[in-house]
């Protein structure tokens, strides 16, 4: 049974925004990154997954249920975190997750067990008598997380969790999402916008842009298809490059003279001292280096129109 | 070699527990909504300030009750100052301050802060919220509504000499105390709940409350007074007295009160030719005296039949209903 799979999911909004367009997915369990800029349509595809908004056309089933029909059986196996501040400021961390349990339909006893030892698992055990008006952010994004997990989900779905927290607070938060999904067991479906954030953390990535899927794949063949050979050379740069790409390499010119080839499944080396013999230049620099993922999306093959928007 | 023993005390972190107890699904979050709201208009889990108003009003509310409760046992239950059928009159100035008070905290806090992005995403509808809420209010009411009338019928009960024929004698009151609490509740709770969820800001959901309720009747009874028979209708303004004339009609005391009792109204002697001052002014005292005694409320002027405020009652709380399901269906979550 596939965690999640659509099949042309459409929705357009009143004002004629198209947010998703004829997305068609399937997804296995596990740690899902689902990126895109601002405005991609990340938010509006959790909400369907949430059964809160209606697709305008196509179809979407999670779990094995289908989305826009039985929203509240769906949302009951479902933990959520909007991007947003969503907490009331005078209420205890204590009170506020065990009355989410409890709305989220567990019995009273086990919603007070299960909300102190959610808040021991993100780590506001001591804090969780006071009141969440007065916490940081990285409480407040704790607490959210608590929320979303004291019924036991077996989806958490996360709307940008790091926004606001400072580097420490992301790091803490992506290794509770890591646990959250390798210890608990628990699939997390991961939206933001900062790419080599997420990377840290998925399994499988999927990208999307004004609605469109770009690519959708595992974190391994994002990362082989990321591995870049660096060189540098003594004489005639753009003219080595040029002989590496008729020679059938995918060579482009990086910063300083620097010539940038994708690594992907073949092994360039060969062709690269043979080249440089042939042609007598001398090679100064030939390094291996991890390329970021932005700058894949920037050179995506996919064949999307806005792929250079998706790291933008 | 013996085994090292264990060290005692350690605490084994046991991980991340699933669980596969009973869930209560739909109808359980409904249920903690619910009682979670209930828990919130009297300030229960709220910190010690904010059960202040709601004990305090709850006291106020009481307190006449409490008074004719005495009064009963005194006089044998010959006085009658505070009465089942004119008792929601008297304290509607306490129900519009604990409506104004207690409804925003409701509903208010859960928009501002965005706390409803969490409810729906449970598994729950937005009307199940709406019902929820405007069930809480509505509960809380009938509670305050009933108390002093429980009071009331306590001090009969101990004032009489014989307490089963008393109790018999108050069985026809029973259920027109239950179903005139049940109409208030429900149309109170409604309105203030509409009120409060259109308005979204704490203040300014108080403010408009208060205004509703309680500015609106002394708006509109001078206009009724003044014109009884073209602006008799704007009584049906004030959902204060529109619950006045239910509970009137409910509690089956005829819209006009009855006649004055004709013994009081022995013609006055006429004044003696050289009558000093002080005989003018106790002439004058009495007359006005009669005079105040016989103007009739703003409710026996515009005399309207009771079913027209039932029909009123049920409009309005059917008006809230829809203003809700819109409200609440336009929110972004």
């Amino acid at each position: 049974m596939p965690l999640l799979s659509t099949f042309e999911l459409t929705k357009r909004y009143p004002g004629g925004v198209t947010a998703l367009d004829g997305l068609t997915l399937e997804l296995e369990p596990g740690i899902i990154g689902l990126v895109g800029a601002n405005g991609a349509g990340k938010s509006t595809f959790l909400k369907i997954m949430l059964g809160l908004l209606a697709p305008t056309s196509g179809s979407l089933v999670v779990l094995d249920i289908d989305a826009t029909r039985n929203g509240p059986e769906l949302r009951q196996f479902l933990g959520y975190i909007p991007e947003f501040d969503c907490l009331p400021p005078d209420q205890t961390a204590a009170d506020l997750v065990t009355h989410m349990a409890r709305v989220s339909g567990l019995p009273a006893t086990a919603a007070r067990e299960r909300a102190a030892e959610m808040l021991r698992h993100v780590g506001l055990y001591d804090e969780r008598y006071r009141q969440i008006g007065g916490y940081s952010t990285g409480m407040k994004q704790r607490v959210k997380l608590a929320q979303a997990l004291v019924h036991d989900p077996k989806l958490l779905l996360l709307d940008e969790p790091t926004n606001g927290l400072d580097p420490a607070g992301r790091a803490d938060m992506l290794d509770l999402i890591r646990r959250t999904g390798h210890e608990f067991g628990i699939s997390v479906i991961v939206a933001s916008h900062l790419l080599s954030e997420i990377e840290q953390v998925c399994d499988f990535l999927v990208a999307i842009d004004a609605g469109h899927l770009l690519r959708a794949a595992s974190i391994e063949t994002f990362t082989r298809e990321t591995e870049l050979l660096v060189v540098e050379v003594v004489g005639d740069s753009e003219a080595f490059r040029q002989s590496l790409v008729a020679k059938g390499l995918a060579a482009r010119a990086g910063v300083g003279g620097s010539i940038l080839i994708a690594l992907g499944d073949g092994s360039p080396f060969d062709v690269v001292r043979d080249t440089a013999a042939e042609m007598g230049v001398g090679l100064m620099r030939v390094a291996r280096r991890r390329d970021r993922l932005e700058d894949l999306f920037q050179a995506a093959p996919a064949g999307a129109d806005g792929a250079t928007n998706a790291a933008a | 070699m013996p085994q090292p023993e264990p060290a005692a005390g350690a605490i084994y972190d046991i991980g991340y527990q699933h669980y596969d107890g009973k869930r209560l699904g739909r109808a359980g979050a409904v249920r903690a909504l619910y009682f979670h709201g209930l828990r919130t208009v009297f300030g229960i889990g709220r910190g010690g300030r904010a059960k202040i108003p709601p004990i305090a009003l709850i006291a106020i509310m009481v307190i006449p009750a409490v008074i004719q409760a005495a009064l009963a046992g005194l006089g044998n239950g010959q006085i009658q100052v505070f009465t089942h059928e004119g008792y929601f009159r008297t304290t509607v100035w306490i129900f519009g301050l604990f409506c104004a008070f207690q409804t925003p905290e409701l509903v208010t806090g859960d928009q501002q802060y965005r706390v409803l992005a969490l409810y729906f995403s449970r598994a729950v509808l937005r009307s199940d919220y709406v019902l929820a809420r405007v069930g809480a209010l509505a509960t809380a009411l009938f509670i305050v509504a009933l108390l002093p009338h429980f009071v009331l019928l306590m001090g009969d009960y101990f004032a009489a000499e014989h307490v089963g024929e008393a109790i018999r004698k108050s069985l026809p009151m029973i259920p027109r105390i239950l179903g005139a609490a049940f109409a208030i509740a429900v149309l109170l709770a409604t309105v203030s709940i509409t009120i409060s969820a259109i308005i979204r800001r704490r203040p300014f959901a108080t403010a408009a409350i208060l205004a509703l309720f309680l500015l609106a009747s002394a708006f509109v009874a001078p206009l009724v007074m003044s014109r009884p028979d073209k602006l008799r209708y704007l009584v049906l303004a004030s959902p204060m007295m529109v619950g006045d004339g239910l509970t009137t009609w409910v509690f089956d005391t005829t819209t006009v009160r009855p006649p004055v009792d004709t013994t009081e109204w022995v013609p006055l002697p006429p004044l003696a030719p050289g009558a000093d001052s002080a005989a003018i002014a106790a002439r004058r005292a009495e007359m006005r005296r009669r005079f105040r005694r016989r103007r009739p409320s703003v409710l026996e002027t515009a005399n309207l039949p009771g079913v027209v405020y039932l029909a009123t009652t049920v409009g309005l709380i059917l008006l809230g209903a829809g203003v809700l399901t819109l409200r609440y269906r336009s929110i972004e979550t």
